[in-house]
């Protein structure tokens, strides 16, 4: 839209201009920029400087999410504010889970590999929903099938219910077969918290992992 | 992120000025290539200006994720946060025996419910809400006599009243709504309310995003048919490209006044 008017102006060079005053050099430099613009829009897909279309429900909360503190897989009692300088990515399950969290981290497996030099400033976090079974080592040993960096957190039913409340996640056990135990129902989103805190996106079960990432590149940038 | 857009914007409109003062002093002469560049920056600033000032779309803002919970309704059955999803609701708090200097009893909600009803249209897909302080108490089958005392049209905003295990209770209305209120009193004599909290009543759309929460027992039925039209407006312009113009409204902050 901006490159048109520019374009016909330029075929109609001014007669008179012998030599180029410093306003057309201005103009000539400005019009590079736009073109460079133009060419990352086209390569990118987006515009710059303008936040792309995230994959996820956006969230614009003023407050951070409120901290917890629970048992690490590493062994550790860690609280939502140590992790803080990372951009988290949040999700809630448990390892006797037999469909939704394997294929949830399949898909979030896949953001290391996609993200390459800066997947170091990605977290993921699986945060137990069954710690009656989930205790710290099974969980390790969990994650590890899937990306060894992942993290879990584990703790007691109330500190569960406090971390997972707010960030708008249900669960609530039910009985199975005798092949599967009890089950947790939950809720199967993915929460993204930047480096400050905030929670930014919420992404819908079945988000592809590759559109994760993608948000992922923009995130870690903020 | 909004401060850094604002800045940017403010920054623009500062370089929109100074190309106008350059293109003021050369533009005797003739339009050179970069007085049109310069009028084209001026006039982006000035179009972002003019969407600020303007605010030809207005949006709620998208608070928070609408707490998680797993609750009873008044015939038993489960309810929790993601069978909400898809619908508008209203979240109000309260309890049955709330009559002693009650901020927001189940009546006021019942009333409020009714005279939301007759300001939007029926069949609007909005539900009230109600999660019991006082779930020990509020079996669901006292909570179902409750709700046929106040029955509406079925093309009325539906009503549900929660109750559940007093923990989970705790949790969602306190850690999640943030609505504090003192834990049931079982001493109490009759001077007294059995439960103590401030009124609130919260607005979630229907992606369990919380988009607006009034601190009051009388809230304006008008107010909240507003924000209901509001959210449907939007979830109605959520694809192509006006969703584009609502992202921006939510980037520049265009809420209601």
């Amino acid at each position: 839209m901006a490159l048109q008017p520019d374009k016909t102006d330029a075929t109609m060079k001014p007669p008179r201009a012998k030599r180029p005053s410093a306003l057309l050099w201005a103009g000539l430099v400005a019009l590079l920029l736009i073109g460079g613009v133009a060419v990352w829009s086209l390569v990118n897909g987006r515009l710059p400087f303008v936040p792309p279309q995230l994959h996820g429900t956006v969230v614009q909360s003023p407050d951070r999410v409120p901290d917890f503190t629970l048992d690490a897989s590493t062994g550790e009692r860690v609280s939502l504010s140590d992790l803080r300088g990372k951009v988290l990515l949040v999700y809630f399950g448990y390892t006797f889970c037999p469909d939704a969290c394997p294929t949830t981290l399949n898909e979030l497996k896949k953001v290391p590999a996609v993200l390459g030099q800066s997947a170091d400033d990605v977290q993921v976090v699986m945060i137990s929903v069954d710690p009656q079974r989930d205790t710290p080592e099974v969980l390790r040993e969990y994650l590890a099938h899937f990306d060894p960096s992942f993290l879990g957190l584990t703790g007691t039913d109330e500190e569960i219910l406090a971390a997972a409340t707010p960030l708008g996640i249900y669960y609530n056990a039910h009985e199975g077969s005798a092949a599967t135990g009890y089950l947790v129902d939950h809720t199967t989103s993915v929460l993204a918290i930047d480096r400050e805190g905030y929670l930014r996106v919420i992404y819908s079960f079945e988000t592809p992992g590759e559109a994760i990432a993608e948000d992922m590149r923009w995130l870690v940038r903020q | 992120m909004n401060r850094s857009v604002v800045g940017a914007a403010e920054t623009n409109s500062g370089a929109a000025s100074g190309g106008d003062r350059e293109r003021a002093s050369s533009g005797r002469r003739r339009v050179s290539p970069s007085a049109w560049l310069y009028g084209l920056a001026s006039l982006l600033a000035l179009s972002i200006v003019a969407f600020n000032v303007i605010r030809p779309i207005v949006v709620l803002p998208r608070i928070a994720p609408s707490p998680g919970f797993a609750l009873v309704d008044s015939t038993g059955q489960p309810v929790t946060s993601e069978d909400r999803r898809g619908f508008l609701t209203l979240y109000s708090f309260s309890y049955l025996d709330c009559d002693v200097q009650c901020p927001q009893s189940v009546d006021d909600i019942a009333a409020l419910r009714a005279a939301v009803a007759a300001t939007l249209p029926a069949g609007t897909p909005l539900s009230f809400v109600t999660i019991s302080l006082d779930p020990e108490n509020d079996t669901p089958a006292r909570l179902a006599t409750a709700a046929s005392a106040h029955a509406l049209p079925a093309d009325a905003p539906g009503w549900l009243l929660l109750t559940g295990d007093p923990a989970r209770t705790r949790a969602t209305v306190g850690g999640g709504f943030g609505v504090y209120y003192s834990p049931p009193d079982l001493q109490a004599g009759d001077a007294s309310p059995r439960v103590r909290f401030d009124p609130r009543y919260v607005l979630v759309d229907h992606l369990g995003i919380m988009r607006a929460e009034y601190r009051t027992g009388t809230p304006d039925p008008a107010l909240i048919a507003r924000d209901v039209n509001l959210l449907l407006k939007e979830a109605a312009n959520s694809n192509g490209v006006v969703r584009l113009g609502y992202e921006a409204a939510h980037l520049f902050l265009c809420y209601p006044r």
